[in-house]
């Protein structure tokens, strides 16, 4: 699997929580993680390579996860806003705007942008797809994580 | 003022906005994504989701929080503790973007933000604070500095550091040796004998006085703190008024608070922090915290003020609003922390779901806390959950009722510190006050608590 995110992490621990667990070790890529409870010290660590019987469910679980920025609808997938700020659909005002809904985006491609205080973000995608459709207006002022374009992968 | 912006989370984001309620203020709350369901988030007028988990994308992200503030109209800025709330440059970048900071001017955060800076503060205005000699090679000097600065004393090499080249000597028969031995073993770690001498505290207590500043020069305070139940220099058990200082001592202590606040035209609400000697009785300036702290509701508890409002007020009018003489005094109180942590495992975070969170309730009997069944408690930030303060007519009264407190406390599927604040605030030590900073550290280490 790819890299741990924070919301990765996040997930883990709840359904950790939520588990009769008492301890668990996910390795991946160079990142370990490792949740324990109770008086159940990690006296001797669990050994690399053989984590608890439990443990791969849980990973899966995790990896099978969508990519923190992109969730799946009934209408493709969802590109949020990866941060605060007003909503541009065009690098300029006096500019056509970066997509248009019909268009077929490549992954990667930036398809909008963001603005808090002169500091601008990019909006990418990382799937690739037909624009379905834009879910911000521009000049909308815009939460983080906030829904602004649905991409169907199918097409 | 009438909408505040609110930069900071857990239980300082739900106090800070209870006191917004009450005074008819609207309160617009920053959240991370691991935020949202928080407290806070249920108590605020407006709840923004501003970045991701990680405070350096979220709460420290300066450019989010003001195109909020200024997508909503607010008005002011609260920062809380922590995260931006002594950022000199944020508070500038508040005033230029036309909102209030609520805190102390950038002037003053960056005079107190710098450890130097700050103590030469407290030098100018007359404060304490416990200098050292300066190196000194030869014995008769030696002896002259240990009896200005008076017995124990602590041999520190000049190059120092990591505890070595440190000798404590406890007489004057014993200085001429311990100079002999600590000159040696500096050359022989250091390359250099030279060494100085410092005043050695066996027993520190850590006490501090709240103060509130005018930008017209009116400066009060709210009394005194002692913090000196601290673990790896972390407070746990705080308490107002400090216990056992002679009247003389207190007044010394408010005094050298005020003294230094008007020295330095000290313009908010905040706390100067001191090393006590309780074998000796002298005290030393520490810091000044530019914001409100963690252990303020106590002192609210013992004045029947409310230090928001009095924040609020002096950033809203430039006044106090209220002189030394209105501020009384009454009783005892004292605050637990309860942390996600695992006394038992070296203090290990304990973040998760908290399935069952019964608060204690009743007469003088406070919890201030963003938690409640259900929540879920994140691992990205501190670990502080509840804050649980009682209020009583005497210290003795006081520890009775903590106790009793702690015991209706229930807390199920995170580990917490409440039995130790309950070993705490139980032990005799404490009853007869003779902690200082390093006792919860010496008891956790040679076991005396292992319930």
């Amino acid at each position: 699997m790819a890299e741990f995110s924070e919301q990765d992490v996040e997930k883990l621990i709840r359904l950790f929580t939520e588990s009769d667990l008492t301890t668990l070790r996910v390795k991946s890529e160079g990142v370990e993680v490792l949740l324990s409870r109770g008086s159940e010290a990690i006296a001797a660590p669990v050994q690399a390579g053989s984590p608890p019987p439990a443990a791969p469910a849980l990973v899966a679980a995790v990896s099978a996860a969508p990519l923190p920025s992109v969730e799946a609808t009934p209408n493709g997938q969802i590109v949020s806003a990866p941060a605060l700020g007003t909503f541009y659909t065009a690098p300029r005002p006096d500019q056509p705007p970066y997509v248009t809904v019909g268009d077929f985006v490549e992954a990667g491609t930036t398809i909008g942008l963001i603005e808090a205080m002169k500091v601008f973000t990019a909006v990418t995608t990382d799937v690739a797809g037909t624009l379905t459709s834009v879910l911000a207006a521009n000049n909308d002022f815009v939460e983080y994580g906030q829904p602004l374009f649905a991409i169907d992968p199918g097409a | 003022m009438k909408r505040v912006l609110i930069a900071n989370r857990g239980e300082i984001a739900v106090r800070i906005i209870r006191t917004c309620r009450r005074l008819g203020i609207e309160t617009v709350l920053v959240v991370s994504e691991a935020d949202k369901d928080s407290g806070g988030a249920a108590l605020a007028d407006r709840v923004v989701v501003v970045g991701p988990a990680r405070a350096t994308d979220s709460y420290l992200r300066q450019e989010a929080l003001l195109a909020t503030a200024a997508h909503f109209d607010c008005d002011a800025v609260h920062p809380g503790y922590g995260f931006l709330a002594e950022n000199a440059e944020f508070a500038e970048r508040c005033h230029a973007e036309g909102l209030t900071f609520i805190g102390p001017s950038p002037d003053m955060l960056r005079l107190f933000g710098d450890k130097v800076s700050a103590r030469n503060a407290a030098i100018a205005a007359g404060i304490p604070v416990g200098d050292g000699s300066p190196p000194i090679d030869d014995l008769a000097h030696a002896e002259r500095a240990a009896a200005e600065i008076g017995y124990p004393v602590m041999l520190k090499a000049m190059m120092g550091g990591g505890g070595k080249g440190m000798r404590i000597v406890r007489t004057l028969e014993a200085l001429a040796q311990g100079f002999e031995l600590a000159r040696a073993e500096a050359a022989a770690a250091f390359g250099d004998p030279s060494i100085f001498l410092e005043r050695w505290v066996e027993r520190a207590r850590h006490v501090e006085v709240q103060v509130a500043g005018s930008p017209s020069g009116a400066v009060i305070h709210l009394g005194d703190r002692d913090c000196s139940v601290q673990r790896n220099h972390q407070k746990l058990v705080e308490e107002a008024p400090a216990p056992g200082l002679s009247p003389e001592l207190q007044e010394a202590v408010r005094h050298a608070a005020i003294t230094l606040c008007e020295h330095s035209g000290y313009d908010g609400v905040g706390t100067v922090e001191f090393l006590l000697d309780a074998d000796r009785g002298g005290f030393y300036f520490l810091e000044v915290n530019p914001r409100i702290q963690v252990e303020h509701g106590v002192t609210e508890l013992i004045t029947g003020l409310d230090i928001v409002e009095l924040q609020l007020r002096i950033a809203a009018t430039g006044d106090l609003g209220i002189t030394q003489a209105e501020v009384a005094f009454d009783g005892a109180a004292i605050q637990c922390r309860i942390n996600t942590e695992q006394p038992r495992l070296g203090f290990r975070a304990s973040p998760g779901r908290v399935s069952l969170f019964h608060a204690p309730a009743g007469d003088g009997v406070r919890v201030d806390t963003h938690a409640s069944a259900g929540y879920f408690m994140p691992p990205y930030y501190d670990s502080l959950l509840a804050k649980v303060m009682v209020h009583a007519p005497d210290r003795p009264a006081a520890i009775a009722r903590m106790l009793d407190a702690l015991d209706e406390l229930q807390i199920e599927g995170v580990d917490t510190t409440a039995e130790l604040d309950a070993w705490v605030v139980g032990h005799p030590d404490f009853a007869e006050f003779e902690v200082h900073t390093r006792w919860l550290d010496a008891g956790l280490v040679d076991g005396a608590w292992s319930p």
